[in-house]
Parts: C-alpha cells; structure tokens; sequence
C-alpha cells in the first residue's frame, strides 16, 4: 500500500532532474521565455505546497532585484527615455529584468531542491554516479548554505553593532575570519555526527538505493518537451 | 586523496562559506557594477582573495592533498546558483586560482618536507598569490575561448582597468601591467598569509572548548 502511494509522489531524481532544467533554461532562455521557465518553477512549487515560496517574501530578495534593474536602467545602454524627470535607458532596463529574473527562477529552483532532498539523499545520488566525497561534499553544502550565510551575516552585524570596523580595521577582518571559522567548524562538527548517526560512511557504498519511479520519468520527459518548445 | 566523513564535511562547510562570499559580495557587485556597465577595477583579484582565503583556512583543518582543490569545486558548483547566474567564465575561473594554489601548496609541503596543512605562512601566502595573479592570464583565456573577444581588445581592457587604479596615462602599457601583477600578488599573499595566521587563531580558539 505504502509502495502503491509512493509511485504518485516525485522522488529525487524527478526533483533534480527539475533543478538541472531550470538552472539551463535560466542559462540558455532570454526575454519573454524567462518569464515563462519562472512559470514553470512557480507553479511546480506551488504542486509541492508552495512551502518554498516564502522565500519570496524575504524583502532583501526583493531590494536586490530593484537595486538590479534600477543600477542597469542607469548604467548599460543609451539612455533614451526621460523617466520622473530622470534620462533613462530601455535597452538596461530590460537587461536588468532578466537578469533578475534568472536570478529567481535559480533562487527559487535551489530552494525547492533543497527543501525536497535531504543532505543524505543528494550525497547518496551522486554517489551513484561515481563521485562519492564530492558528492556528499557538494550535497552537504547546498544544504548549509543558508545557515552559513546567518553565521556570517550575524558575526558581521555583531562585529559592526561593537565599532569593531571603526577601529583597527586589519584585526577586525582577521577577528571576523576566525569566529566565522570557529563558528562554522562548530557547526561542522554537529553536521559529521549526525552523518555518522545515520550511518553513513565513506569508505562504503550506501546500500539503500535511490529508485527511478515513474513520476519522475514522466517528469524527466515533460520538461524536455517543454525545452524544445522554449528554446526553439 | 583520502578524505575522512570529518573532512567532506569540513570541505562542505568552506565550500559554502566561499559560495555565500560569491552569492552576497558578488551578487552586490554584479548589483552595482552590472555586466556591460562600467566595471569596478580589481573586483576580481578581490573577490579571488578572499575565496581563496576561506580556502586556505579550510587546508589546516583538512590536512590532506587536494582539500583546497575540493573546496574549490564545491564553491565553484554553489557559484553557479549566483545572482549572476551560470557563466562558464566564473566557474573555470574558481577552479583555476583553487588548482594553482593546491599545485603551490604541493610543492611548499614537498620543499619544507612538511605534511599538508602545515606549509607556513609563506606557503600559504605563495599559494594565495599565485591563485590571484592568475586572474590576469585568464581574462586572455577566457576573452578569446569564451566570449569571443580578441587579445587585442582584452589587452586593452586590460591597460584601461590599470590606468584607472593607478591614474596613469593608457601610454605606459608595461608600467601599468606589471603594477596589476604586482597588486595581484600582494592582494593574494595578503589573503594567504591572513588565512594562516586566522587559521591558526581558530585552532586555538576551538582548543580551549
């Protein structure tokens, strides 16, 4: 019974191969076909309970793309439109638009990644392909990357909060290194017990392997049709 | 290149450290100086400096050949989620300042007959100012095999980037590419000899838990 729901529920595979698409498209599309591959990427978050779009409500994300498209608008091209008594360029304007549009659609496809694969699961699916350290390397560390950017993001603040960037500016780098160092061994050190505690090693090849299930093929074909349809 | 569960793991960590510098710093930079705007002159030195860095912080806790190297792909990987989205440039460029440095750090450990991790400060700082100093080859590497640009042009470039930093005239070409070499390679033994002495701060510290 158990194994009948599964086969209705997309595995890793489905959501990497989903990943891997959207990071190319954002790659290889331009223009109006952007807006489409974020389409896309909304609507499978939305299929898999919406739950990483609350990424979307981070106002430093949001600050970031009109900082992107603002900067462009005033520094690429030849500023041809008088905008709010400001000379403005178009030709920026939209080069900053889909620029911050890829920006989204890889922020968003991450997350979904990374909210749907464990750590373990993505180490274990590279390994599969032959590149165990690495994988498990580079799986880990997609999984970490929000938590380091607090840890560095909090030492920062802690360290500006104290004067420490008014003062001695050579020991407040050298100092805002260590703790970060420190902080983030400590950290470490958490993420290698639990990884040990599930069992997993690296002189051994997991033995639990990751199944194809049909979800994730249907998947794998829908999103090359959707390629072809896009890119040409 | 034998890596402990401890190591992959402290490889992680530095990975992701490295790939938030690109995903914060550089996502700023490519904020406020986009492509095909006027460009910030050594933002690429800088921001290699500091990866790098972070990379040789992670040598001492993952005192194997090739830690740096590993560190690097992972870093290079997380680039590619960047605001700036994914650029062959970029990526190689990570993997070619990490491979360098890994390749000096190799030969200060056979020259000091020392094991990995504990080359010195001046092994770090070579390791960090050959990674940097690399950033110049590659803008001719990548100009003609990526972004179909000619040598001509990228040289040019080059000269322009130069006389900006330094407020000299675009005449004196050799000048101004030697004082980048030079700016280059101080940035990066800066970065390398600063890794040493935070690394060795950060054993300490961790010591007294």
């Amino acid at each position: 019974m158990e194994r009948a729901l599964r086969v209705w529920v997309i595995g890793p595979y489905g959501y990497l191969a989903f990943f891997v698409w959207a990071v190319a498209m954002a790659a290889l599309t331009d223009g109006l076909r952007l807006g489409w591959v974020l389409l896309v990427v909304l609507s499978f978050s939305l299929l898999g309970g919406g739950r990483t779009l609350s990424g979307l409500a981070r106002s430093r994300l949001w600050l970031m793309v009109v900082a992107l498209v603002a900067s462009s608008t005033l520094l690429i091209g030849e500023k041809d439109v008088s905008f709010a008594g400001l000379m403005v360029s178009s030709e920026g304007f939209w080069a900053g638009l889909w620029m911050a549009l890829r920006a989204m659609i890889i922020f968003l496809a991450a997350d979904i990644l990374v909210g749907a694969i464990s750590a373990m699961t993505l180490a274990q699916l590279l390994e599969g392909w032959g590149a165990a350290g690495l994988g498990f390397a580079v799986g880990l560390a997609l999984n970490l990357l929000p938590t380091m950017q607090r840890l560095v993001e909090d030492v920062w603040l802690a360290l500006r909060l104290r004067g420490g960037l008014r003062q001695e500016r050579w020991r407040a780098i050298r100092l805002f290194l260590v703790t970060v160092t420190v902080n983030a061994l400590q950290y470490g050190d958490l993420a290698a017990e639990a990884a040990e505690a599930r069992g997993f090693s690296v002189t051994r090849r997991q033995r639990r392997a990751i199944e194809w299930r049909w979800l994730d093929a249907v998947l794998a074909c829908g999103l090359a049709a959707l390629s072809v349809v896009l890119l040409i | 290149m034998k890596f402990t569960l401890r190591h992959l793991v402290y490889i992680a960590v530095f990975g992701a450290l490295w790939g938030v510098l690109e995903m914060t710093s550089g996502a700023y930079l490519h904020v406020l100086f986009p492509p095909g705007a006027s460009y910030l002159p050594l933002v690429g030195p800088a921001m290699a400096a500091l990866g790098l860095a972070i990379a040789l912080v992670g040598r001492r806790f993952v005192p194997r050949s090739g830690s740096v190297l590993m560190i690097v792909v992972v870093a290079a990987l997380l680039k590619l989620l960047s605001l700036g989205g994914v650029k062959l440039g970029p990526f190689l460029g990570i993997l070619i300042e990490g491979g360098l440095a890994e390749v000096v750090l190799l030969a200060a450990s056979r020259l000091r007959s020392a094991p990995a991790g504990a080359e010195g400060r001046f092994g770090f700082a070579m390791a960090g100012a050959i990674g940097v100093a690399s950033t110049i080859p590659q803008k001719f590497l990548f100009a003609g095999l990526i972004l179909g640009k000619s040598l001509g042009d990228t040289y040019q470039g080059l000269i322009k980037e130069g006389s900006m930093v330094f407020g000299l005239s675009a005449g004196y070409a050799l000048a101004i590419v030697i004082f980048l070499v030079l700016v280059d390679l101080a940035m990066g033994g800066i970065a390398g000899a600063l890794a040493w002495e935070a690394s060795l701060a950060a054993e300490t510290r961790l010591a007294r838990y």
